[in-house]
């Protein structure tokens, strides 16, 4: 069926006759954030919903009826305006279209979303010029009142910091920069003090002439990219790399480099010129680069790497994870992204022989990782027989954020530029060097970007299928053929920051039937195997006692690991079933899981392209729902391998679905309670036959969600990262997001012995301390505020719930709704709050004796928030933007106009009124009673304050040791700077208990294993106990030793039941209630942590309410 | 049982690179032959390499010497340009045969394949009419160490492959180079020879003669 599309010009004239309907509709409630803007396509779900549109690419919006019934049937106003952001939008919600038509008033009476969907601008209509950047950002609005402002019903794709939808220009093409290149030795003497070896002290430098220019644009430092080349290559041969990045304001620099003796010799020409460049740019010691002294940003910094300098690369990485190297100007934490162009493999670490050079592994570890192959090379050539020339085992050692990118094609000699040099390609349907270089320079782009600038379009480039969007420039010829694969590191991240829920990646639970998650998997496809990615004999020949042929991600000596199975004609699957406590797919946008047909099997030889089959989920109901996507819908499927000797290796690309795209068009399925997930294969799903490599079944986010902190007298962290002191007297807004989500907090000013200095800031001031918190949980509000006598010292703290006092030590918890909560910590006497949106607020008391007061730290933890004092820092800004979305811009000279900007401009905009505090006050008191304008005094002598003690500091050696224990570097020096100041050695403890809540905190949570329980029957529990930081089951695999994390009390009707239950492995306990009569329960869990566990803290769920029928 | 598994995939691999080549050379793919390691002694290496010139040399600055697993610290020793069969020296980032002479391995200074020169330096001293001068097992010469150089020498000696005579020797020296250190050495010396010998890569001269930056 083909999509239904209407043009801006055939609505604009319905618009008049229905314009009168709309008005006034009651059925619309608040403004609704969802996707909007995509592409249509052939078969269900008819629509993608995309981030980056090609600016020769129409611009579509679809909205599906069934999934928003309110909807159906009104018309409405489509405005594109130029992307505001949150606070843009705060500032002003007028809408104003940027089209040529202006806006497009259209009727929403299509039965589904192919009836809904309409092109909204043609190709060229909307500007693409982005200037350094990679996309112009716009939000989509759809006007219900149309009254041409965004406000109560109406629907947007955007508003927040993420635009609804990008036009992204052809990034095969240079940026808007001129380009400076110089030639140059590193001088001797600096040569031998970083460790260059003699004779490779040569660099080849690119950087945009305007430097000034490209910094007044970006707000930030230019960031550096080292090209280090393989072997029998040289560094002059990377030009069309280094002109091309520069040009979008990078600083590029190619350096010869020592491949000869091996990969290890090579990694320390990488490390040693990485330093001697920073020293010389910053030393202003290269002629003609003076303009880039003091302007680059050693904190951002790309190695790419080639063959042997690719290896190279890694190496160099992981000598500096196990601190075998030590660099004198950077550190590991600096590299942002490293791109491996078709790497050897030399260096794995061999369990049975040891380490052949100590530290020295070609293992990315944690780094933001690419990895590049070409099918068609005849150098590092992905042979069968030799592991060392298999490109894909870097990639499958990283356990950062990964991603790869195979082109069919193309040869070794066509990633750099000597066209004189072999091209070491072998194979059929060669693409070329010229269209080498258009995939390279056309991905290497976006994915410098993605890394080095956080860009949102990137990450479409990374992710999308290639047959549906791939770089502009990039001619479309059938020789060329690219996957991709992506797999974000959340996962393998202490706080999971895109709540990643892995189903199945085989690293466990090595039983055909079981998931790595712990759950069933069934199965009718035929000669199915788990087991190591590595095609274990010398060719790529298919014979059945080597299942996995043509897989190359693993060589005998890593442990990656997948499934293969196989069909022919008849209609088969294989299923997973999700376990109780991840059944809610609401939490997540995506399905992921990567996957390759196996070369040279006969069921896949006689595919002519793409392999396709179909993903279903299916619901829990009583009468279970199923929704199908055939992984072709998108535009291609799993790739054929290239037809090298009959077909080389296998290709694994990654499909990631969007969950709520199964929803299109009254599927009727329910997201928050799935079942299991299918692949359905055969002829009526896809592919007749085939044989195919699945691994890395998952559900996961596009992007992270931040942690933010509050500490001490006080230190904000903001959401990114910036640790700075804000020492105001009176209440504020810490965090804010939307309608449903604020958290407010009050500093009291104190008295100590003297101001103290910010390394951020540059200040010297007086300080204040944390004593209250209010906030905003979806629709309740809370406050946690001292009202009590001061001898009951920490038990001051009141907790009110919609200004109701509650004593949550006696309750626990308290249910807020819509999955938010508060809490008694575990430890340390304070509070801990679930949102709606999924952000966790920890709140730790201290006892300052000195002056007899509480003062609170605060973490939050894995929130969308980015508004507030400790709200997100844009480029070139020196503090969050203030309440009404302006920017103070970038941190000024002079101390005195820093004082002015932070306590005056800054701390005026985001102080709370009368009318926006959260708090409860007692009678005759309000905000205003807390707050004391002009603290901190600037150039203050002393910080004292009527009525309080002078408080004796402590010395650093004692605060030191007294903090020694806090783990994060900035609150251990913001924790020694806390408790010399104040003299008070409490403050290092209450660092401790806040760390620990966080580290080893838990969430029970407990799910029926059925619906439905008829009177006289038996009902079964589950609880299942999840780390709070990463909302990941506390699961040990097989392997390890046998554990006991602890054991589940369960409760009915508030008392306990039958003795503890032990948690079992997969971090779950199952209990059976006696024969139930009709009527309603309460059951409820509480974890108990094995004695002497100091891993696990213990936590009590929320009351299920469980109704049993009568017969 | 891994170990046997390794073993049988080493076996296997050594046959299906030999099968590889063949198969390479009957389909005509022109093909720098990556995956194709040469046989650990090239036939031609029997009567040892030939060496057109030996240039001794001395540093006052020491350098480590990366063509070994010792990184030994090199003082002194022989610049010396060696004419090679380029099927020897083709460029590959798969495993090379790694040049030795004696007791050492040979730093390689340049590629060599388009002119059939390879232009290295051998460290500490040595007479190159005792010891000999051969190709050895494609390797990755960081990992080489000194038990492994014995193995390689005495399968050289085994295999035939002798010294150069005493009088090609003495007639190819030229006068000890004495020079601060390695980076002046390849400068003045080595860049004469890249010039004379294999001026296809001349581009290693113009690198190391490019300024400096200040210090």
């Amino acid at each position: 069926m083909k999509p239904y599309h209407h043009t801006r010009k055939t609505f604009r004239s319905i618009l008049i006759a229905v314009a009168a309907m709309l008005n006034g509709h009651a059925a619309l409630a608040a403004i609704t954030k969802t996707e909007l803007a995509g592409r249509s396509l052939s078969v269900y779900p008819f629509f993608e919903y995309v981030k980056a549109i090609n600016a020769n690419s129409n611009v579509q919006i679809a909205i599906d009826p069934t999934r928003f019934p309110a909807i159906a049937g009104l018309a409405c106003d489509i405005y594109i305006v130029a992307a505001k952001g949150t606070n843009g939008w705060n500032l002003n919600n007028t809408l104003t279209d940027i089209t040529p038509g202006g806006k497009m008033t259209v009727m929403l009476n299509g039965p589904n979303i192919q009836g809904n969907t309409f092109i909204v601008a043609n190709a060229g209509d909307l500007s693409a010029n982005a200037g350094l950047g990679l996309g112009v950002g716009y939000d989509v609005v759809l006007d219900f009142n149309q009254n041409g402002v965004l406000d109560g019903n109406d629907f947007i794709d955007g508003r927040n910091n993420e635009s609804g939808f990008y036009m992204v220009h052809n990034t095969t093409a240079a940026g808007p920069e001129a380009v400076t290149q110089l030639n140059y030795n590193i001088n001797g003497v600096v040569a031998t003090n970083f460790g260059i070896p003699p004779g490779f002290e040569a660099e080849r430098l690119f950087f945009p002439t305007n430097v000034a220019g490209v910094k007044a644009a970006t707000g930030k430092n230019l960031p550096l990219i080292i090209v280090s080349h393989g072997n029998g290559h040289q560094y002059i041969w990377y030009d069309h790399i280094g002109n091309h990045l520069a040009s979008y304001g990078y600083v590029v620099m190619s350096h010869p480099n020592n491949t000869g003796p091996g990969p290890v010799s090579a990694s320390t020409t990488t490390l040693t010129h990485t330093g001697a460049l920073i020293d010389q740019i910053n030393a202003g010691a290269i002629t003609g680069a003076g303009a880039l002294t003091g302007n680059i940003d050693v904190d951002r910094i790309v190695w790419i790497g080639h063959s042997r300098g690719a290896e190279g690369v890694a190496i160099a990485y992981d000598r500096m994870f196990d601190g075998s190297f030590v660099p004198t100007n950077y550190n590991m934490a600096d590299i942002k992204l490293i791109s491996s162009m078709l790497p050897t493999d030399f260096e794995v670490y061999n369990p049975i022989m040891g380490d052949l050079h100590v530290g020295s592994n070609a293992n990315p570890n944690n780094v933001n990782y690419h990895l590049w192959t070409a099918s068609g090379d005849a150098d590092v050539s992905g042979i069968a027989s030799a592991p060392r020339l298999q490109t894909y085992h870097l990639h499958d050692r990283a356990t950062g954020n990964r991603q790869s990118t195979t082109v069919q094609g193309t040869g070794h000699g066509w990633f750099h530029s000597n066209t004189a040099s072999s091209d070491a390609f072998t194979g059929p349907c060669p693409i070329g060097e010229a269209n080498t270089h258009l995939i390279l320079l056309g991905y290497m782009l976006p994915l410098v970007k993605r890394y080095v600038e956080d860009n949102i379009p990137s990450i479409d480039f990374l992710t999308r299928q290639y047959e549906s969007f791939r770089p502009i420039g990039v001619p479309n010829d059938p020789c060329i053929v690219v996957s991709h694969e992506y797999r974000d590191a959340s996962p393998n991240t202490p706080s999971n920051p895109q709540k990643t829920i892995i189903i199945d990646d085989y690293q466990t639970q090595f039983a055909n039937n079981t998931s790595s998650i712990g759950s069933p998997v069934t199965f009718t496809v035929t000669n199915l195997t788990e087991g190591l990615l590595d095609d274990n004999n010398s060719d790529f020949t298919w014979a059945a006692t080597d299942p996995f042929n043509g897989a190359t991600q693993g060589g005998t000596l890593d442990n990656t690991r997948g499934v293969v199975f196989d069909w022919s004609g008849s209609n088969l699957f294989y299923e997973w079933e999700i376990p109780v406590g991840e059944r809610n797919f609401t939490d997540n946008l995506f399905l992921s899981f990567r996957g390759a047909q196996a070369t040279q099997h006969p069921n896949n030889t006689g595919i002519a392209g793409d392999l396709t089959f179909r993903v279903t989920l299916r619901d829990g109901q009583g009468v279970p729902v199923s929704s199908s996507i055939s992984i072709g819908a998108f535009g291609g499927g799993f790739e054929k391998s290239y037809q090298r000797s009959g077909g080389w290796h296998n290709e694994m690309e990654t499909i990631r679905i969007r969950l709520t795209d199964f929803l299109n068009n009254a599927s009727g399925i329910d997201l928050t309670d799935i079942v299991a997930i299918r692949l359905d294969v055969g002829p009526a799903n896809g592919s007749s036959q085939g044989r195919i490599v699945i691994d890395e079944l998952m559900l996961t986010n596009d992007r992270a969600v931040y942690d933010a902190g509050d500490n001490g007298d006080p230190h904000i962290k903001t959401v990114n990262g910036t640790n700075y002191d804000f020492h105001g007297a009176g209440e504020y807004t810490l965090l804010r997001d939307g309608n449903d989500f604020e958290i407010q907090v009050r500093q009291t000013p104190v008295t100590t012995a003297n101001p103290i200095p910010n390394s951020y800031t540059g200040l010297t001031s007086c300080v204040a301390v944390n004593t209250a918190l209010a906030a905003r949980v979806g629709t309740h509000r809370i406050s946690y505020q001292p009202d009590g006598p001061v001898q009951e010292q920490e038990t001051r703290m009141r907790l009110r719930v919609d200004g109701i006092l509650k004593d949550i030590n006696a309750l626990g918890s308290i249910d807020l709704g819509a999955g938010a909560r508060v809490a008694k910590t575990a430890v340390g006497n304070g509070i801990e709050v679930d949102f709606p949106n999924g952000s966790t607020l920890v709140v730790t008391p201290g006892w300052w004796s000195g002056h007899n007061i509480v003062y609170l730290n605060i973490s939050v933890l894995n929130t969308p928030a980015t508004e507030g004092i400790a709200g997100l820092i844009e480029p070139g800004q020196w503090l969050p933007a203030l309440s009404d979305g302006t920017y103070l811009g970038p941190k000024p000279a002079s101390l005195s106009d820093r004082y002015k900007h932070l306590n005056e401009t800054f701390s005026t905009s985001w102080r709370i009124s009368a009318a926006s505090s959260l708090f409860d006050y007692a009678p005759g008191t309000s905000t205003a009673t807390f707050t004391l304008k002009g603290w901190p005094v600037e150039n203050a002598d002393t910080c004292r304050l009527p009525k309080m003690n002078i408080v004796k500091p402590l010395s650093r050696e004692i605060a030191m040791r007294a903090c020694r224990g806090v783990a994060d570097m900035d609150n251990r020096n913001n924790c020694v700077a806390d408790v010399m100041v104040t003299g008070e050695i409490g403050f290092a403890k209450t660092y401790l208990v806040a760390q620990r809540i966080e580290q080893a905190g838990t969430k029970t949570e407990i799910y029926p294993v059925r619906k439905l329980t008829r009177e006289g029957d038996t009902a079964t529990f589950v609880a299942v106990i999840k780390r709070s930081l990463t909302g990941q089951r506390l699961i040990f695999d097989g392997k390890e030793k046998r554990y006991n994390i602890g054991s589940v009390q369960f409760y009915l009707n508030g008392k306990p039941v039958g003795r503890p239950v032990p948690v079992d492995r997969f971090g779950q306990a199952r209990w059976a209630s006696p024969k139930l009569k009709a009527g309603e329960y309460k059951v409820s869990a509480e974890f108990l942590p094995t004695k002497g566990d100091d891993g696990n803290l213990a936590s009590r769920s929320l009351e299920l309410i469980y109704v049993v029928r009568g017969q | 049982m891994i170990i046997t598994r390794i073993l049988n995939r080493s076996y296997s691999f050594i046959f299906a690179m030999r099968q590889h080549l063949y198969l390479s050379l009957l389909s005509g793919f022109c093909i720098i032959c990556a995956c194709t390691p040469a046989s650990p002694l090239y036939s031609q290496t029997r009567k040892g390499l030939d060496i057109v010139r030996i240039q001794p040399f001395r540093l006052e600055k020491s350098y480590k010497f990366d063509w070994r697993s010792e990184r030994p610290d090199v003082r002194s020793g022989l610049l010396v340009v060696i004419k090679v069969d380029t099927s020897q020296v083709r460029p590959t980032n798969d495993l090379q045969p790694v040049l030795y002479a004696g007791n050492q391995t040979v730093q390689r200074i340049n590629g060599g394949y388009e002119s059939g020169y390879v232009i290295g330096i051998i460290p500490g001293p040595i007479d190159l009419s005792k010891e000999p001068v051969w190709f050895g097992t494609p390797a990755l010469p960081e990992r080489i160490d000194a038990k492994t150089i014995r193995a390689e020498r005495a399968k050289a000696i085994n295999s035939g492959i002798r010294p150069l005579k005493a009088d090609d020797v003495k007639s190819r020296t030229k006068d000890m180079a004495a020079v601060p250190d390695l980076t002046t050495l390849l400068r003045k010396y080595a860049a004469d020879l890249i010039l004379e010998f294999s001026p296809q890569e001349k581009h290693l001269v113009e690198a190391w003669r490019l300024p400096e930056t200040r210090q």
